[in-house]
Parts: structure tokens; sequence; C-alpha cells
């Protein structure tokens, strides 16, 4: 099965870890590709170095100027061509760590041995990550994602190639439409927050526009090509009007509008969600909110018909509540507070006449999908704070991490930056660090990871690379990409990753399909009259 | 009085040497034409295959033998080895390199050598020299080398124009073979003829003259490679050819008119050959072939120190 490509180095040092192997001119070996080379001891033990292909380099033999090519091509020096190919050893089985031998011969890993290179073999519980550029699945470790042996995603690139939620909801869809969670999947949950476009709100749709050749690949990875059967939407109440409508555009059938009353606001204490601009620790404005909430939960709102009237109570006892604080803080207080009722406001009213179905409830489908792209940065932040608490204050009070609830969110760089404190970026760093023990997973995006809260970042086990500003891939949190790989991170296309997982020590490039579900109305659209549901063919005889 | 430079650099044998030779050959200069003058260049169409076929030697160890039967016998360790480089069209490539090792000895000794070097084994076979001296083992390591050559020359009789380095070519006397001379160490023209070659322009050459001595008969002509530069000697840049006589006026004719033709194209310059030009582009590099698959030379003389320091023990 495995197939030799060419023979380990003489020329250059080879070591247990790593090592070069030349490669005879025709043979196409590419990066990424994985090999293997065997090396036998004195006392009969034979030792297998597994690798993978990170750098290849082409040269002419016996030339010394450069351009000697030219005379090479004129027909007048004779040149000869020489490959070699630099492996990065991923494994070592057993391990004992010798150098293969240079002339021994190099085979191009398959089968069970590539399963063996890149640890699929010991995996138990897989998921699947994508294919290799030679179109074989690459799986990820389950063991560490789901908590026990470690947890979270992280997702960095560059805005615009459509890969960061789109490689996020393409992992959802293989954990759930693999076999992996069993029983466990009618509970296991995801929450999506879709904070650009309307890209996420027709998951439950099959995508027209997938080509037949992607299924094939659907089918490498052991997955049906499909979309999330189990979806709910839920979207900001519209403004300026008393019904509960969603403010969405495309999308308006099967949305379900969400807002919070005054009553839920102020018991559920949400004042501080509106405060999330990131703070200098020493401000003192922190401080006064957490008093004036603690006020607000005690205070009879019964009368309060709107975010505004609620504004104004808060300012007529500001004084009482908060008179020991220098007025400079209280006026902070109350301009930050009028500015976020100019933007918040709307999603909190004095009466719903359902006040439990517009509450957002993640464990009500597989999937919920809350829409929050059209609402002020400060709304967003609101929702996203708010949201995440209950579900982080849920899963606390649910005391077990099964099942496992996944949380999808992108522009983490707004939410949980390297500087400064705020009320979500503490909800997140909370998630990051013990959410692995709570069964609550965060797949974060970001287009730096530079910019992020550190520890959000150094919390996930697996990190994934779309294309990258290619200054931005040489800063210290890309370190885990080997040269050869930050230097690609640049030219990534769409549909292509870099991921880094703990068991393998050299970050795997992955290709992932195209889609299965519809990411934007018109391939949703298009599914339906392709179908041939033609809504007139009851006219025609 | 005017000082010309010569360009080979010093270390390497002087490419103009003249040398009073015992007997002076027989030489007709009429052969290809009664009028003395260069001739032009000419046009060759590059999709006929010139092979540039070459050997080297290398000596790994000088030995002093004492014979069983008494006496000494001066030796030598020595590799040699003899290639081709195959030019045709916009390709050039290396044909077969054959690598042969002898232990020679002179004084009637006779015996090979065989012992290992990491996984592979050092074969030297058993080579008797005529003399018994350094230079006489060194002389017959230089002839086997040039029999390795001729040899291979043969074996490529059909190839298009093979070209041989030095006068090797004469044991191929029944192919069109041209010997390529770098250097002038017997002119064997006399004034007014040999002055022509200092006027020679890049592709011209001089016409044939027939050289009728006892070992040989042979045609010849000068043939210029490069124009020189104003400070080196008007002789830079010539390489003589020779062509068996067996073969005929006219197609000694024709081949000296194609080597002229193509050799400038192959010619060298000085920052990649310090024999510039004589010491032809596909010549230069398949010497450093040649002595990349002799094997590293310091491993060669571990290995031969080990074999003796080990026949002790025997």
């Amino acid at each position: 099965m495995s197939r030799e490509i060419g023979k380990v180095l003489g020329t250059a040092d080879a070591q247990p870890l790593d090592f070069w192997i030349a490669v005879p001119a025709e043979e196409p070996l590419q990066l990424d590709d994985v090999v293997l080379v065997r090396r036998a001891l004195a006392d009969g033990q034979m030792v297998t170095l597994y690798g993978i292909v990170d750098i290849l380099v082409a040269r002419h033999e016996g030339a010394r100027l450069e351009s000697d090519v030219f005379l090479a091509t004129d027909g007048v020096l004779p040149l000869t061509h020489a490959v070699k190919a630099h492996v990065t050893v991923t494994r070592v089985e057993p391990e004992i760590f010798v150098p293969p031998m240079p002339g021994e011969p190099v085979f191009k890993a398959a089968g069970e041995d590539r399963d063996k290179a890149l640890f699929f073999d010991v995996m138990t519980k897989r998921f699947p990550l994508g294919l290799s550029r030679d179109g074989e699945p690459v799986h990820g470790n389950f063991e560490f994602l789901d908590g026990s042996r470690g947890a979270h995603v992280n997702i960095s690139g560059i805005s615009g190639v459509a890969t960061k939620t789109t490689y996020a909801t393409f992992l959802l869809y293989g954990i759930f439409h693999s076999k992996l969670l069993g029983a466990a999947a009618g509970n296991t949950h995801a929450l999506i927050f879709n904070v650009k476009g309307e890209d996420l709100l027709f998951l439950d749709k099959p995508n027209n526009s997938l080509k037949a050749d992607q299924e094939a690949l659907y089918a490498k990875l052991g997955l049906q090509p499909g979309a999330f059967e189990d979806l709910a939407i839920y979207a900001p109440v519209r403004r300026e009007t008393l019904e509960m409508v969603p403010d969405t555009g495309a999308r308006t059938e099967g949305v379900t509008p969400f807002a919070w009353t005054v009553k839920q606001f102020c018991e559920e204490r949400l004042l501080r969600f509106l405060f999330t601009e990131a703070e200098d620790d020493s401000s003192q404005l922190g401080s006064v909110v957490e008093r004036v909430e603690s006020r607000l939960a005690h205070e009879d709102v019964r009368g309060l018909d709107g975010f505004d009237d609620l504004v104004a109570c808060i300012q007529r006892h500001l004084d009482d509540w908060a008179g020991s604080y220098a007025s400079g803080t209280r006026s902070a207080f109350e301009r930050r507070l009028l500015s976020a009722a100019a933007r918040v406001g709307h999603l909190i009213r004095g009466h719903v006449d359902d006040a439990e179905r517009n509450v957002i409830n993640w464990r009500k489908a597989q999937v919920t999908v809350i829409d929050i792209h059209n609402l002020h940065d400060r709304a967003k932040r609101f929702v996203i704070g708010v949201v995440l608490k209950r579900m982080f204050e849920d899963k606390e009070k649910s005391g077990t991490s099964r099942p496992l609830a996944f949380v999808v969110l992108d522009e983490l760089n707004k939410y949980a930056p390297r500087e400064g404190w705020s009320p979500i970026k503490d909800v997140i760093l909370d998630m990051a660090e013990r959410g692995r023990s709570l069964g609550l997973i965060l797949i974060g995006a970001e287009q730096t990871a530079s910019q992020i809260e550190r520890r959000v970042v150094a919390n996930s086990s697996f990190r994934v690379v779309g294309r990258l500003d290619l200054a931005e891939a040489q800063q210290h949190e890309y370190a885990f990409l080997p040269g050869p790989s930050r230097a690609r991170a640049g030219i990534l296309k769409p549909g292509t990753v870099i991921v880094s997982q703990p068991e393998i020590p050299i970050p795997l490039l992955v290709q992932f399909p195209f889609p299965s579900w519809a990411t934007r109305e018109s391939e949703a659209r298009a599914a339906v009259t392709a179908a041939g549901k033609d809504p007139f063919r009851k006219f025609r005889s | 009085m005017r000082l010309l430079l010569d360009p080979w650099p010093a270390d390497y044998e002087a490419p103009i040497a003249f040398d009073a030779p015992e007997s002076q050959p027989e030489v007709d200069v009429t052969v290809e034409t009664g009028e003395w003058s260069a001739f032009p260049p000419g046009e060759a169409g590059r999709d006929t295959a010139c092979c540039f076929v070459d050997g080297v030697r290398r000596v790994e160890a000088r030995i002093l033998a004492d014979l069983d039967t008494g006496g000494f016998a001066h030796g030598l360790f020595g590799s040699l080895a003899a290639g081709y480089v195959r030019a045709a069209g916009c390709k050039a490539a290396f044909g077969d390199i054959r690598v042969a090792r002898f232990l020679v000895m002179g004084n009637g000794a006779l015996e090979g050598r065989e012992f290992p070097l990491g996984s592979s084994t050092l074969s030297f076979a058993p080579c008797p020299a005529v003399l018994n001296t350094p230079e006489g083992v060194l002389a017959e390591l230089q002839s086997r080398m040039r029999a390795a050559e001729a040899a291979l020359a043969e074996s490529m009789a059909g190839e298009g124009c093979v070209f041989v380095d030095g006068p090797s070519y004469r044991a191929t006397s029944r192919f069109a073979v041209v010997g390529v001379i770098k250097r002038i160490l017997n002119p064997y023209l006399g004034e007014p003829q040999f002055s022509l070659l200092g006027r020679l322009h890049k592709g011209e050459r001089t016409p044939l003259f027939a050289i009728t001595d006892k070992t040989y008969n042979r045609y010849s002509c000068y043939l210029r490679l490069s124009d020189p530069r104003a400070l080196d000697h008007p002789l830079a840049g010539i390489v003589r050819i020779e062509i068996g006589a067996a073969v005929g006026v006219d197609a000694a004719k024709s081949l000296a008119g194609f080597a002229a033709a193509v050799l400038p194209s192959f010619a060298s310059t000085a920052m990649r050959d310090p024999r510039a030009p004589q010491n032809l582009l596909p010549v230069g590099a398949l010497e450093q072939e040649m002595r990349r698959r002799l094997g590293d030379s310091l491993l060669i003389r571990r290995a031969i120190e080990k074999e003796l320091h080990e026949q002790r023990n025997r």
C-alpha cells in the first residue's frame, strides 16, 4: 500500500525528529504528504518514523553560477535536477528516538500507515476536520473537544473569504451528523451568533448550488450532505412597533423575535451588559453599575412602560442610590446609560404578551441561531453578554458536563479584546477556562488572534488558521505554525484551513467541502423550485 | 618588447609550450587547399548530437611493495573514470560514466586488492607497469584512462559527432571521431603558415594539414574558440583538432567544418573554468561529475591505510 517515494539524504543531518529525503525528479511528492521510514536496530527491533513533508526544494545539481541555468537550457552545460523534501516527524513507533539512516527508502504512507502517522488509530472518538490535499480524510480527536482532555476551537483569518463561520458550521455539521454523539445527539445543542450578513439564517435549507462532486467529499468523511434539520432562529424585535415582529430582511418565516421585559432586566441584573465598553480596572463605574443593579433587583418596576421609563426611574434615584460616588463618575454612568438606551432600548419592553416565547431558549432546538447582525455594536454586546451569561448559569445549575453545548461566536476581538476589562470578556474568559468542565464548548473566530485575550486562545485545543494577513502571521500567537505554514497562510484559498490539534505535532492543511446547507437566500430559494414545486402546477391541465 | 598574458592560471601547465621534438613528423599543408588562409565560421545545425568524451584519474595512494622474491616495486592505488556528455538540440546530459580502479605495480608484481568501505567494496584490479618508477606507474594509469576513453568513444559510433579529449581518439581509428587538443606543444606548422593562428577570429579555422609520422597518420587544423582580450597573447583561445587519416580527406574536411561551427558555442569563460576557453563547458562539467563518481578521496585513502594496517596482522 505504502509506496517508495525517495531515500533519506546523507548530505544533510538526519535527526530523530526531522530529516531530509532525496526524491526522484519525476515523483510528484507535494507538501503535506505523509511519509514513513523504518530503521532496523541491532537488537532486531524495527523503529518506524512517521512524518509530514513540510519543505520541498528543487535545484540544479552541478551548477555553480546563477547563469548556468541558461547554459543548461541551451543544451551546452549538462546539469541534473535534484529534489529534496524535509520531513517533520509526527510519531515514532516504538518510542525509540533514533535517526533514520541515509539511504533508507522512504514510503508515502497510505491506509493504516497514514492513520498511524496522524494518530487516527488511537483516536477512539473522532470527528471530521476535512480532507487533506490528496483527498484523504483528516480527523480530530473529539476527546480534545468535548472536555475530557481539552476543549474549544479558535479560528483566525481575514474576513471576506467566507472561511471562518463556514468552517465553524462545517465542524458542527460533522459533529452532529456523524455517529459520534450517539444517543446524546438529540440533547446536544449549539448556539450560533449571526454577527454579519444573513449567512447563517438558512442553515436548515439544503444548498441547491452543491455540485455532485462535493457529495463524494462528504461521503469520504462519512457524512451525508444535507442541512441542519432542527434549527431555531431568533432575531431582535423591530424597533418602533408594539407588535413583536422580527427585524430580519431576507428571511421572516420561522424566525422568533426576541426581547426582554423590564422586569426580567431588573431581576436578572442585566444592567451591567449595557456597560460593555472595555474599561480600565481602576474605573469606579463598574461599582456604580453594581450598586444600581442590586437596587433595581428589589425595586417594584411593574408600573414602568418600557426602557425609557426605567432610565427615568434610575435617573430619579441616582443621587439616592449612588450618592457616595464622585459626581464625575455618576455623570459618566448617566451619559452611558442614555446612549445605551438609544441603541438597546427597543429590546427591553414594558410588556410582552408571551414573555417566555420571546426569551431566547437555546435548548429549544439542536441548533439555535441568534441574528444580531443589524443591531448596533452596543446592542450586540448586550445580547451576547446576556445570552452567554444565561447559558453559563444554566449549565452551572445542571451540574453535569453532558449533554454538550457549543457556542459559535465570530468577531471575538470585539468581545474578548486583549486590553481592558468588560463583563462580556469576563463571561467569555470564564467559558474558556471553566467551560471545559461544564461541557460548554466555545468555537470562537476572529481576524487577528493577536488582539484576543491570551487565555481565550491558549485554552483552545484546536487552533484553526484561514487566510492570514502576512504581517499578522508573523505574530507570536501563530508560533505553532512552522515557517512554511505561515507563508502558506497568506495564500490559502477559501475552503482551505490549517488546523493544529494537540496530538499531532505539526499543523495540517485541510480542505473542507462546499457547505451542503444554504449560506444565502438564493441558495435556499432556488432549491425549492429545483425540487419541482411549481406553485402553478394545479392550474395546468 | 611587448608583454602579453597567458590566461590560464599558473598552477596549470602552460597552454602554449613549444617543445623541440626529437623528430619532426612530415607535414603537408596542401591537403585541403593550395591557398593558406582562414576558413570563415560555418553554420551547423544544432540538431546534430555532439558527444564529448573525457576521462579523469586520481592517485589514491602511492605504495612501495616488498616483493617475496626480494627487491621492491613502485606502485599506486589509482582510480579512473571515463564518461561522456551528449548535447543535442536544447538538452545536454551526462551519458554513461565508467569507473575503474587499479593497483598498478612495476617490476613484474601483479596483485589486486579488495576491501570494504562503508556498505560497498573497493576493488583495485591488478595492473602491471612496464617501468618500475613512480612516473612509470603513473603513466600506466594514464594509459588505462586513455584506453577507457577510447573504448567509450568507440561504443558511441553513429552518435552524431564525437569529440574526445586529447589524443585518445587514435585508438578508434576506424570511426569519425575528433580529437580536441587544448595545449599547443608542437606547432607542426612552420612560417608563414603558423602566423595565421594569431589572425584567426572566433569560429575561423586554418586549412587542414596532414601529419604523417611513424605512429599515426592524421589530419589536423587549428581553430579559434573565442577572441582574446587585448592583453592576452594572440594564441590564447585556440585549440587544435585531429582526425584520423583513415576516414579520408573529404570526411575530415566536413568534420573540421562542423567542429569549427559548433565548438565556440561550447567554449567556457574564465569565471566558469580556469582553463577557459579551451576546457569546453560540457567537458568541465563532466570532469566535475566524474571526480564525484570516483568517491571521496579522503575516505578511500583512509580505507587503504586501514587495509595496509590490517594486512600486517594477517
